[in-house]
């Protein structure tokens, strides 16, 4: 029978695991996320060139991708952790993974505005998977320090 | 604080753990749980539909080859998770 002070930090350890005991994200994980982007770049930036019946397959077709990435990553990892609760070691990775999408978006409408969809959408397919590679690293990073702390 | 605070669904470890776990996620595959516990199958089973039965957390099976079953914590789950910490924090003296 463990002790209440045993039972305490038991549960301490097991509301971190969503965080840190995840499988490693599969190899197509942020290929694919950074394609997905591009198409819905490019799709939104050619539709007044595009049919409407065209323009609505490529967005339910898109839609429906998205869908089916977001079912298989969540199989994959078999956890999604609450934002609320990231322990402290998480916060600025989470809050630099936010600010990085906005700034991202805020590039891809400039370029959009500027030069056209395509290189926008290129832009958005190279600039999430960039991010992606950061915010993964920065990840390892964090759990590593959490394991430290509990240990 | 005594030990009549202490939820007695809850205080079994691995039921505890498996409430931390989902008390921190939106949801948790029953692979991801029987990891984190290091328990077999049937040893899970067991714990998660004492949970379920307590109406603490709710199941949903996706079907077909390879179908898993993930799991969430419920309002009533959660908030009873709540007064188990308070109270476990309180009787250790760690209580804020």
């Amino acid at each position: 029978m463990e002790s209440n002070e045993e039972a305490l930090a038991a549960a301490e350890r097991a509301a971190v695991a969503p965080w840190i005991e995840q499988p490693a994200t599969p190899w197509w994980y942020i290929p694919s996320f950074g394609l997905l982007m591009g198409a819905v770049v490019l799709i939104l930036g050619e539709r007044a060139s595009m049919s409407s019946a065209w323009f609505a397959l490529s967005a339910i077709a898109v839609v429906f991708l998205i869908g089916a990435w977001l079912g298989a990553v969540t199989a994959h990892q078999g956890v999604v952790p609450r934002l609320r609760s990231a322990p402290p070691e998480f916060v600025p990775v989470v809050r630099g993974y936010f600010v990085g999408y906005v700034l991202l978006l805020a590039m891809v409408v400039i370029v959009y505005l500027a030069a056209d969809s395509r290189v926008a959408a290129v832009l958005a397919a190279v600039g999430t998977w960039i991010g992606l590679v950061v915010y993964e690293k920065r990840y390892t990073i964090a759990a590593d320090a959490v394991r430290r702390r509990l240990t | 604080m005594t030990l009549d605070a202490l939820d007695p669904v809850i205080h079994a470890p691995k039921r505890l753990a498996t409430m931390a776990v989902l008390a921190n996620s939106t949801s948790a595959s029953f692979g991801f749980l029987r990891e984190h516990l290091g328990i077999s199958d049937s040893d899970l089973s067991k714990q998660m539909t004492t949970l379920e039965k307590a109406g603490y957390i709710k199941a949903s099976k996706t079907r077909g080859p390879g179908g898993t079953t993930t799991y969430q914590i419920t309002k009533e789950g959660a908030a009873a998770y709540r007064r188990h910490l308070a109270a476990l924090r309180a009787i250790v003296g760690t209580g804020e």
